[in-house]
């Protein structure tokens, strides 16, 4: 009696485990790289180099400067009253950001045509919040101005140590 | 006839795929967590700024403080509403609210013009004064002010002031791109 020859089972299974393992590395790894991808950015700015040691105050906070000045008064549509002051004049109340924005620009164009190097301090009320200062901030940027400040108090003495003038009350 | 009886030889085999396997993921995980531990970013939602260039290898040198909005009731105040070109803007003037965390530590803000006087001082240096050593050089290093798009300015002015008293004039503040639409 012939016997029956076990051929037996030769099916080739391919083993998966190893490749899901990697594929679920590989999303995670992805998941994680891409979260830390998502790059910050700055915007440079400098505080004046001149101060900081004397805490005296200004004697002609006048300077030859443009500045910007945000006020907080929840009574306005947008919050914020924005006035723009030029050495030697009255501050210009600006309607909203977008005419704020044409002013800059315009103001620059009109310091560069006359070969001045005159900073543009941005002086917000403690109030404003921190993205109103960087849209300032950026509009100058926008125009090309290099050189932009910010007007701060002392808190030691309670007036200006050479980051701004905060003593004049103008725009209110 | 007595027959002799094959002891079939197992091959016994160590399976290294399941370890190879547990030894990568502890190494992504510890790759990553390392990463986490060693970052000096707080989570604040940055200002948005279409001028903000990206911050590409920043200098070792460069110091950063972060202004976050942790404080103990933060998560639901921001009473403060703003119209900025009709998108509302949400702040908060509580003082206590925020906080000041420099490379992880957190700091009063009475306690920052000490501290930058110190990190001010340290590689790579000052200038040298002017007055000949009795005032403080100007700063050579820069410093990355990471604050909350809602903090209100006499938080950061706080910041200003401090860093303008420790000679330090180099400042960047971080930004982020707004969305393209």
């Amino acid at each position: 009696m012939g016997r029956i020859k076990n051929k037996g089972s030769n099916e080739m299974k391919m083993d998966m485990t190893p490749m899901i393992d990697i594929i679920f590395q590989l999303i995670i790894f992805f998941m994680c790289s891409i979260k830390f991808k998502t790059l910050e950015g700055k915007l440079a700015s400098y505080l004046p180099k001149d101060v900081g040691i004397n805490s005296s105050q200004v004697a002609n906070p006048d300077m030859n400067e443009i500045r910007i000045r945000l006020i907080y008064d929840e009574t306005q549509p947008m919050n914020t009253k924005i006035f723009v002051k030029p050495y030697g004049a009255d501050g210009v109340r600006m309607n909203d950001w977008s005419q704020l924005k044409a002013d800059i620009a315009q103001r620059y164009q009109s310091i560069v045509a006359r070969n001045l190097t005159w900073p543009f301090i941005i002086d917000p009320e403690s109030k404003i919040p921190m993205q109103s200062v960087v849209y300032a901030l950026d509009m100058c940027r926008s125009a090309g101005i290099e050189d932009v400040r910010f007007a701060a108090k002392s808190p030691v003495t309670d007036s200006l140590s050479g980051l701004g003038d905060k003593s004049n009350k103008w725009g209110k | 006839m007595k027959m002799k009886r094959h002891e079939q030889l197992e091959n016994v085999g160590f399976d290294m795929t399941p370890m190879i396997d547990c030894v990568f993921q502890l190494i992504i995980f510890f790759m990553l967590s390392t990463d986490f531990a060693n970052t000096q970013l707080e989570r604040v939602q940055l200002p948005k700024a279409t001028t903000a260039v990206e911050d590409k290898s920043p200098p070792e040198t460069r110091l950063m403080i972060n202004l976050a909005h942790v404080g103990p009731g933060a998560e639901t105040c921001k009473e403060l509403k703003y119209n900025q070109e009709n998108k509302l803007i949400k702040a908060c003037s509580v003082e206590k609210h925020w906080q000041i965390k420099v490379g992880n530590k957190k700091f009063e803000p009475s306690e920052l013009e000490q501290l930058l006087s110190l990190e001010g001082s340290k590689p790579p240096g000052r200038e040298p004064s002017p007055d000949g050593g009795k005032s403080l050089g100007l700063s050579k290093r820069t410093l990355q002010i990471r604050s909350d798009a809602g903090a209100v300015y006499q938080m950061l002015e706080k910041v200003f002031a401090a860093s303008a008293r420790a000679r330090i004039w180099k400042i960047e503040i971080g930004a982020s791109q707004p969305p393209k639409d």
